[in-house]
């Protein structure tokens, strides 16, 4: 569609991945702002390379590897190493009580950037280790270490309460 | 120690941050001012080099092989398939004439038209009457 230059299509795709390329935006860059510049970013790259997604075999991963790479095109520009608590509305809980969410997020933001964004790959956005490698440029053996660091971690946090 | 599976239970429970009303409209706008349709194929043999040179190239070697005509509709005399053509329809008369049978003819023509054309291709050439009884 986007090889007719269909605008439409882009719209489509905006409501199908944008959520979960918001959360890894998140995930990466802390801040609400910043994750919404790499949604746009991601979208206005996908526009004007063309119409790539219609010979990949797995488009929300390629999408996902977009938006990292205009991740690091914003720290380069920024050059800015130091990380911001997540911003934005705090995390609303399915049912569950605000103090438990707040702890949560407390012990995300806790994790660094690497394992932050492996968390939100798998759990929250589906993703396998093989597929959160590709995205990261990693191995696999990698992604699933830095999982199994980030969960380590987020046990102690939460699960000694 | 909290379990795996129930630390995993308890982050998927947890909604994060929705991205703003406003970004889809932001986003689309600023990204269909971008969106670049794809070129024809009318676009790429006018603005690719290779293309053009690939086209001049196949018009060229078509002339040279004298698949086609120079002039539409028409065939050069002056070309050398057609003077060899002449060559052996001449020949092959002159063999009739001579009294040689039909094959004895034809395969004078042959050889004259091998002769006389050392550039055309037998399979350019169009001789049907070698292959038929034309003078019986």
């Amino acid at each position: 569609m986007l090889a007719r230059g269909d605008s439409g299509a882009l719209g489509e795709i905006y409501d199908r991945h944008a959520p979960a390329l918001f959360r890894h935006g998140l995930a990466l860059a802390r801040r609400a702002a910043d994750a919404e510049d790499l949604v746009q970013a991601t979208f206005v790259r996908l526009a004007t390379t063309g119409a790539p997604l219609l010979g990949v075999r797995k488009p929300a991963s390629y999408l996902h590897g977009m938006l990292r790479a205009a991740w690091i095109d914003l720290q380069r520009r920024r050059a800015v190493s130091r990380e911001e608590p997540i911003a934005g509305d705090p995390p609303g809980s399915a049912g569950g009580d605000a103090d438990a969410v707040i702890d949560v997020r407390h012990a995300l933001a806790t994790l660094s950037g690497h394992q932050r964004e492996v968390i939100v790959l798998h759990v929250f956005n589906g993703f396998s280790f093989r597929e959160i490698g590709n995205i990261a440029g990693v191995s696999t053996f990698t992604a699933a270490s830095r999982y199994r660091l980030a969960i380590g971690r987020l046990r102690r946090l939460l699960g000694e309460q | 120690m909290m379990q795996r599976n129930m630390l995993e239970e308890r982050l998927r429970e947890t909604a994060w941050p929705e991205p703003g009303s406003d970004l889809r409209d932001r986003v689309l706008a600023a990204a269909t001012a971008r969106v670049r349709p794809s070129a024809t194929w009318a676009d790429r043999m006018w603005f690719s080099r290779r293309w053009r040179l690939a086209a001049v190239v196949l018009v060229l070697a078509l002339v040279v092989l004298d698949r086609i005509p120079v002039v539409p509709g028409s065939y050069s005399p002056d070309a050398p398939g057609f003077a060899a053509a002449e060559t052996a329809r001449a020949a092959d008369e002159a063999g009739r004439q001579m009294g040689l049978s039909p094959e004895q003819a034809k395969a004078l023509a042959r050889r004259a038209l091998i002769a006389a054309s050392q550039l055309a291709d037998d399979s350019q050439l169009e001789m049907p009457f070698l292959d038929g009884p034309r003078h019986r």
